[in-house]
């Protein structure tokens, strides 16, 4: 699975660290799930979509054959 | 992820410094004959045993209280609980059984006689013990992750 998250952080001028405050979850979480080593449950993605004001679909993206 | 079967995070304290004294206390009483000498009060009726006769409680302070300090380290909150410190949770306690009863297997084939109980002994203790090592490092290297911003 691919994502927008490290964009979309550049775009909203946010750190790691305040887009963990944001949602709950430590830094570290954040960059695990930027660097695609971690899927976010379901709950943490939609909370992701609500601080960057975009759909899950504009963070989150299948790869193909996934 | 909300949990209400973990404890609070002060407990890993608590149980850090209750697993230490403990396991001081066990290898003294396993292997220097060290006893607290403190026996029941009454002659105690045997369930599953001979009994009638009043119990030395030495083995039952240090085994049921060395069990209480290990689940207290083990199972207390991490600073950040978040869901994927409860992944890791979760993975190190299936590795541990893994690692625990592979070990087990091998000592049924490798270990015979008196030595055979002391197994048995570190067995009832060694699953928590696997746990809190494979948690505590995947802790660690998790908390090593840079900042990159």
């Amino acid at each position: 699975m691919k994502n927008t998250i490290r964009i979309q952080r550049a775009v909203k001028n946010i750190t790691q660290a305040q887009l963990a405050e944001a949602i709950g979850v430590s830094r570290q979480t954040i960059n695990t799930i930027e660097s695609g080593k971690y899927v976010p449950s379901t709950v943490l993605a939609l909370k992701m979509a609500k601080v960057f004001e975009k759909s899950v679909e504009e963070l989150f993206e299948l790869e193909e054959g996934e | 992820m909300k949990t209400k079967l973990l404890l609070p995070r002060n407990f890993k304290y608590i149980g850090l410094l209750i697993s230490v004294i403990f396991i001081g206390f066990g290898i003294a009483n396993m292997y220097f004959q060290f006893m607290f000498e403190l026996y029941t009060p009454f002659e105690v009726p045997g369930i599953f045993g001979p009994g009638g006769s009043r119990n030395e409680l030495t083995d039952e302070i240090l085994g049921g209280g060395l069990i209480i300090g290990l689940m207290m380290l083990a199972f207390s909150r991490e600073k950040i609980e978040d869901e994927f410190v409860s992944k890791m949770r979760l993975e190190s306690l299936l590795w541990a059984v893994y690692v625990n009863y592979i070990l087990l297997i091998l000592a049924f084939f490798f270990v015979y006689g008196n030595f055979f109980l002391d197994v048995i002994i570190y067995n009832m203790y060694t699953i928590l013990l696997f746990f809190i090592g494979r948690f505590n490092f995947l802790m660690y290297r998790h908390l090593q992750t840079p900042e990159n911003d």
